[in-house]
């Protein structure tokens, strides 16, 4: 992403653009065709039906108008009849937005910009101007500012793109953290997966590196994990034999009398009258004040294996490797974020001021 | 001032030279003066015999290490992860079949890793982790349940074996009345500093020589807690250790008691990290010493009751010999000290003097006897150069002797020592 390297547009500082519903509600315009820059904008779906932003507050356009979407500039005005309803205030954006289509695998398609002079924008959605003559090949958008707080980033829904002479106008709507989001944060976190045993993102390593690579996503480190050291999918744990790791094995239990520092198995204190210890034939004696239980070296199942203590060993479940855990990879968990731009915060609080 | 002197020795009388000899008997120097020429005597006498017979015969005068006991090292520490490993490995293939037994008692440095490392690569090793610091006797007393062999060599786990030293400690146990062996304990870097250096000289004094003295008189009353062989039978038979500290003394003695004997392996030797801080050495020597008022004074105070069924005459002499050396002549020497002190003269600097000079001869005549023993003679001469400082240390010694038997007479100071984990000497028995 190159957006701070993008030469800073003086102040074009929007007003606030008047509100479509108060020009435009009583009495409604009979027609319009194109709506300068710095007026009414009249944003759209791209399906005719959905606007850029809800229906309460955008404005509704005659289906008619679909066509200006999808095919080349419009050749000769044509009278419409337009029912606009805008309930939020429009504003010009004072800064240049840097465009990234977000291409079907998720993954970056080329930085476009948008001069501060085109944009318009609100909390539900934004309009801006492009100077391309194709289309963009592309559902969604990142939609990238330097404001005041650094570099932040929206993602947006592309509702309509329109030619206008030299230039193609996109109207959108905000999706970030809706349902439609690609970027939440829970699917730019690893998950394992069931069937392989691995990490995996819901994009590809090389599209978030893409993304990474662009600015637009920042990376955390957020765990270490051991991996099997032949296939790399993740192994189970446990306390093991020491010589084969096999978790089937069995440990004595011992009992150490402090008065005479006795020590020997279980079985041997036990009397029908209760505990006592057979070297010095002390009675009742009591857990933690009189003696303490010791866990003796294990005995192992699988491979007849004793005498040991127990050490983690690492089973993996796909090659069936057996490995300790200075043997295991380590493979490092990262999770992306993107830095959210506020609409509201970052660039019409900066507009009023 | 050597002119002096010399004209003040010049005009002593025999008898006079003789009284002022004669606060040296309070030293056990001269004690271990004359065993060690007894027994050198003996030995050069045995060698020429030996080899002129062997010379007649034409066989070869070899002595063979032949018994063949099964064998289990039994290695038992607490936060020793740094040396353990090289304890293990001079343990390895030190001897046929050796079983190897480590106990971790409670330590916090990864010491029960090390161990399980180890044996994963080496056949017959076992690893007992107790949860808590329960002190060394019940560190010693974990590893039992785990072998059947007939001999337990306990060997600290900061220590390493010399060559052969199993093959060594093992060979007395061919008489089946021995029921334990101490093997020789020597510093493994004498070097670093000159605290060291003087303990190496005494370890060679007190235990190479000093046990090859006691040991042939039959009063041997300790094995080595840093390394030591046992018969299980004979050590089940006694109940194994009891609660340190003098773990070891206490064994020793109760094996005693039971009709064994107690024999030395010089040979089987043993290195040890020394302290090497004053007040380190301090604890440890006040910590050693605290032993002779529990066990001889106080919890084995009947060995020597000839109404006893247990009595045994040599039994009665080692705690005598105790007593007089280790309290009696103590004491003796603090008074004979302070009245010196009362009575100061002129030619007392020469008194001294004169002590001193006459104490450095009994040493340089030790290390004469000690090289005849050592294989190892040049180390042994570089380890020997510092004695002139000898008295000095031994005389500190003494001081620090005086202080654990009075501390342990009056306030039965052992029994708040942290040597002991707090809940086991709260429920212990105190002597």
């Amino acid at each position: 992403m190159t957006a701070s390297s993008a030469p800073s547009t003086p102040g074009a500082a929007g007003q606030p653009l008047p509100t479509v519903s108060s020009v435009t509600k009583d009495p409604p315009p009979a027609a319009e065709v194109q709506p300068p820059d710095d007026t009414v904008v009249c944003d759209r779906g791209s399906d005719g039906s959905v606007g850029m932003i809800d229906a309460d507050d955008t404005c509704i356009i005659d289906p008619v108008d679909q066509s200006d979407v999808v095919n080349e500039p419009p050749k000769s005005p044509k009278p419409q009849v337009r029912i606009e309803q805008r309930c939020a205030t429009r504003y010009q954006c004072a800064l240049p937005l840097a465009v990234v289509p977000i291409t079907l695998d998720g993954s970056p398609g080329g930085v476009r910009w948008s001069d501060a002079k085109s944009v318009d924008i609100n909390e539900h959605g934004l309009a801006f101007t492009l100077k391309q003559t194709d289309r963009m090949d592309a559902n969604q958008l990142i939609i990238g500012v330097d404001a005041a707080a650094g570099r932040r980033f929206g993602v947006a829904e592309m509702a309509y793109q329109k030619f206008e002479s030299e230039t193609l106008r996109i109207g959108c709507r905000w999706i970030d953290q809706q349902p439609g989001d690609p970027f939440l944060a829970r699917h730019l976190r690893p998950r394992i997966n069931g069937q392989t045993m691995k990490f995996v993102y819901r994009y590809t390593k090389a599209c978030l590196s893409h993304w990474h690579d662009l600015g637009v996503l920042d990376q955390h480190l957020i765990d270490r994990v051991l991996v099997c050291p032949s296939c790399r999918t993740l192994p189970t744990w446990r306390q093991g034999c020491h010589r084969c790791g096999s978790g089937r094995i069995r440990q004595d239990r011992l009992i150490h009398h402090f008065a005479c520092a006795h020590v020997g198995p279980a079985p041997d204190f036990e009397t029908p009258s209760g505990l006592q210890c057979p070297k010095c034939r002390t009675k009742s004696i009591i857990v933690g004040s009189d003696f303490e239980y010791i866990v003796g070296p294990l005995e192992c199942f699988e491979c007849d294996a004793s005498g040991g203590q127990p050490a983690m060993s690492g089973l993996c479940h796909r090659c069936y490797q057996r490995f300790e855990p200075e043997q295991a990879c380590e493979e490092l968990l990262h999770a992306y974020s993107m830095p959210r731009l506020n609409v509201q915060k970052d660039l019409l609080q900066r507009q009023d001021h | 001032m050597i002119q002096g002197f010399l004209h003040w020795i010049g005009y002593q009388s025999g008898e006079e030279l003789f009284w002022l000899l004669a606060p040296l008997l309070l030293l056990d120097a001269t004690r271990y003066t004359v065993g060690t020429l007894l027994i050198w005597a003996c030995d050069v006498l045995d060698d020429v015999l030996s080899t002129t017979s062997s010379v007649w015969s034409g066989k070869p005068n070899t002595r063979a290490l032949s018994h063949q006991p099964r064998c289990c090292a039994v290695v038992a520490g607490l936060n020793e992860a740094d040396s353990l490993r090289q304890t293990l490995d001079s343990l390895a293939g030190q001897y046929p079949n050796l079983q190897i037994v480590v106990v971790d008692d409670g330590s916090t440095d990864g010491m029960s890793e090390v161990a399980s490392q180890f044996a994963r690569h080496h056949g017959d090793t076992t690893v007992v982790r107790k949860p808590e610091r329960g002190g060394k006797s019940s560190a010693l007393n974990a590893a039992l349940p785990y072998t059947d062999a007939e001999i337990l060599v306990c060997v600290d786990s900061d220590s390493h074996l010399g060559e052969n030293a199993v093959w060594e400690i093992v060979q007395p146990f061919t008489d089946p009345a021995v029921a334990a062996v101490s093997g020789t304990v020597l510093v493994r870097k004498p070097f670093v500093n000159w605290l060291t250096w003087l303990q190496a000289l005494e370890y060679y004094r007190c235990i190479f020589l000093g046990r090859m003295f006691t040991s042939r008189l039959g009063i041997l009353g300790i094995i080595s807690g840093a390394f030591g062989a046992y018969r299980r039978e004979a050590l089940l038979q006694v109940g194994a250790w009891d609660v340190g500290p003098g773990e070891d003394g206490d064994v020793t003695l109760r094996l005693r008691r039971a009709g064994y004997k107690i024999e030395f392996a010089p040979y089987a030797q043993c290195f040890t990290n020394p302290v090497q801080k004053a007040r380190q050495l301090t604890k440890q020597r006040r910590r050693w010493e605290w032993a002779v008022v529990t066990l001889e004074c106080r919890k084995h105070f009947d060995i020597i009751n000839p109404l006893q069924a247990d009595f045994r005459l040599n039994n009665a002499i080692m705690v005598l010999d105790r007593w007089l050396y280790s309290i009696v002549l103590q004491y003796a020497f603090a008074v004979y000290m302070i009245w010196q002190l009362c009575h100061l003269h002129q030619h007392t600097g020469y008194q001294y003097f004169f002590y001193y000079l006459v104490y450095i001869c009994l040493e340089i005549f030790q290390l004469g006897v000690l090289m005849y023993y050592c294989n190892e003679r040049v180390h042994v001469l570089k380890v020997g150069v510092i004695f002139p400082l000898i008295p000095f240390y031994y005389l500190w010694m003494r001081c620090v002797t005086l202080w654990a038997v009075s501390e342990e007479f009056l306030t039965r100071r052992s029994y708040r020592d942290n040597f002991v984990p707090p809940r086991v000497r709260r429920v212990t028995w105190h002597w």
